[in-house]
């Protein structure tokens, strides 16, 4: 099963990553963005504060999300779309492999492109400002938003996979998870401005004060909650039948 | 029949109200190549998808390769390989990619993998294009590719659904030497869909011919030329006329004569020759120019089916 999962991850990033092209440019244009962007620009700008700045953490977690929405949507949707889909359900892998390494790969690409900008700001904040000592961000941060980075990139790999599964086209699949995705973001904005004053102020008071800590493992247990439920009903609709006459 | 690979009894299919796959028996023998024939929409299609446990039968029952196909298709997933309706070919890969893909599912180990790999597109002349995106490449190019990864893990059993359908005279005929000097190099069984009855003379020593669901006919293809008539002659020439054609049908030898655009269309009777009919012509005043002797096709048993079961 493990194997089998990596093959998956293995072909869905192959995929992904020739998807732009093969040329020497174009690999050079996808890693050269954000090395300039996140080793270079945001650190030399940020100065020695940026590893106590929690954006310098945020934004690198959550900018992957949008290439996992990309994978995800493209996962079945694509497939279908390109008529692979199935000959991949005639073969010898089981649901559970082609299900779960399609969604491992959309998890661990969010998971890799995070640690490898955020070390990319690192060795620029201490190249530009370190004055013969190491910056660091703190550990129990940088814990914290990668467990909580995990959490979100797998709602958001099961929530598109869900919908992958039931859409006919990749823009389809596309549409349905921005509109999604955008609802859920304004929604949290005016339920947050629609809140009493006091509510807000006590719950920005839990987000940065000394209970910070409580309030993402709260934060943590609800997404995780959210995680089974979607791989659930990911699971129960993953048919190879009805994937077949869809 | 000795020992079956395929075995389906009243398989049968719905889609809501339509009926795909009509209570279906077929058997397929190890090592043959069992041509399944019929039209487009005859249920072709849906049958593989049976076969190979993609889609749960509405009754009946189906066994490949001594497997139950709705309740052990993993099994048959395993020994056998697929080129489906479309070639399911990573356009976006290479083709070394496509075929690393399907070693890597089918757990061929690395060494082995890197060897087949090259065997297999050395056989189709697709080694030194290897390298390139497939998506660039021809419809003939692809399906060779998509014949070559159904055959990387060695299957026992390969499933055809019509592989040289699109395909331009030139490349189908490539393909079909290329696909049938492997299969008879790795001795597998295979079961081919196709609604190209030529195709299924040339490759297949048993056949099955479906339509609308239901299956019409099944044996060796001699077997069915039988059924759809004796020896066929037509004959060139001049001074052809109904009487002529009122003394042919009256000889014992004949089964049918016609005339058909200044030609005259003779079907003997089993194991009668043409020669005593040459002085009969000639005594009429017939100048004869030319005497073609044939068989009937599948073509012409397929159109005798079709006509039987329009009939009752």
């Amino acid at each position: 099963m493990i194997r089998d999962v990596r093959t998956m991850i293995w072909k869905e990033w192959k995929e992904f990553l020739v998807q732009g092209g093969r040329s020497r440019k174009g690999r050079l244009f996808t890693v050269g963005i954000p090395i300039a962007i996140f080793g270079i620009f945001i650190p030399w700008r940020a100065g020695p504060g940026y590893v106590n700045n929690l954006g310098s953490l945020i934004v690198p977690a959550l900018m992957p999300l949008l290439f996992t929405m990309a994978i995800v949507s493209d996962s079945f949707a694509g497939e279908r779309e390109r008529h692979t889909l199935e000959t991949l359900l005639a073969s010898r892998l089981s649901d559970e492999a082609i299900l779960f390494g399609k969604l491992a790969a959309a998890v661990l690409f969010a998971g890799g492109m995070f640690v490898f900008m955020m070390t990319l700001g690192l060795i620029g904040v201490n190249l530009a400002h370190s004055d013969g000592r190491l910056l660091l961000f703190p550990l129990n941060r940088v814990i914290a938003v990668l467990v909580l980075d995990f959490l979100l990139a797998a709602f958001v790999s099961a929530a598109g996979v869900l919908v992958s599964l039931r859409a006919a086209t990749v823009r389809q699949a596309m549409q349905t998870l921005n509109m999604g995705f955008m609802v859920m973001m304004f929604g949290s904005l005016f339920g947050f401005e629609s809140l009493p004053a006091t509510w807000r102020a006590t719950l920005l008071r839990r987000l940065s004060g000394e209970n910070s800590g409580q309030t993402l493992f709260v934060a943590a247990l609800i997404l995780v909650l959210l995680d089974v439920a979607l791989l659930t009903s990911v699971h129960t609709r993953f048919r190879r039948a009805r994937l077949i006459l869809d | 029949m000795k020992d079956v690979v395929v075995r389906t009894e009243a398989l049968t299919r719905d889609f809501q109200k339509t009926r795909a796959v009509d209570a279906l028996s077929i058997e397929v023998a190890r090592g043959t190549v069992f041509g399944f024939l019929g039209p487009n929409g005859s249920g072709k299609t849906t049958t593989i998808r049976m076969l190979l446990g993609l889609l749960e039968p509405t009754s009946g029952k189906a066994e490949v390769l001594g497997f139950d196909a709705s309740t052990e298709s993993e099994g048959i997933r395993l020994r056998s390989g697929a080129l489906l309706e479309h070639p399911g070919i990573y356009e976006r890969l290479s083709a070394a990619d496509n075929l690393e893909l399907y070693g890597r599912i089918w757990q061929l180990p690395a060494s082995e993998r890197r060897v087949r790999i090259k065997q297999l597109l050395e056989s189709f002349g697709l080694w030194d294009r290897r390298k390139e995106i497939v998506g660039t490449w021809s419809r003939g190019m692809k399906q060779k590719l998509a014949v070559a990864r159904t055959m990387l893990h060695r299957p026992v059993l390969i499933f055809l659904d019509e592989p040289t359908a699109g395909l331009d005279p030139i490349a189908a005929n490539d393909l079909r030497e290329e696909l049938m000097t492997l299969v008879h190099r790795e001795g597998v069984t295979v079961f081919l869909t196709t609604h190209n009855l030529t195709e299924a003379e040339r490759l297949c020593s048993r056949v099955a011919v479906i339509r609308q669901g239901r299956l019409l006919a099944h044996g060796h293809p001699d077997e069915l030329r039988a059924r759809a008539g004796g020896q066929k002659v037509e004959i060139v020439g001049r001074g052809f006329s109904d009487q002529i054609v009122a003394t042919l049908r009256n000889r014992p030898e004949i089964r049918s004569a016609a005339i058909q655009n200044s030609r005259l269309l003779i079907e003997l009777q089993d194991h009668s020759g043409v020669s005593p009919l040459i002085p009969v012509l000639l005594g009429a005043g017939v100048e004869i120019e030319e005497i073609r002797k044939g068989r009937a096709t599948l073509e012409d048993v397929f159109l005798t089916l079709v006509e039987e079961e329009d009939r009752s």
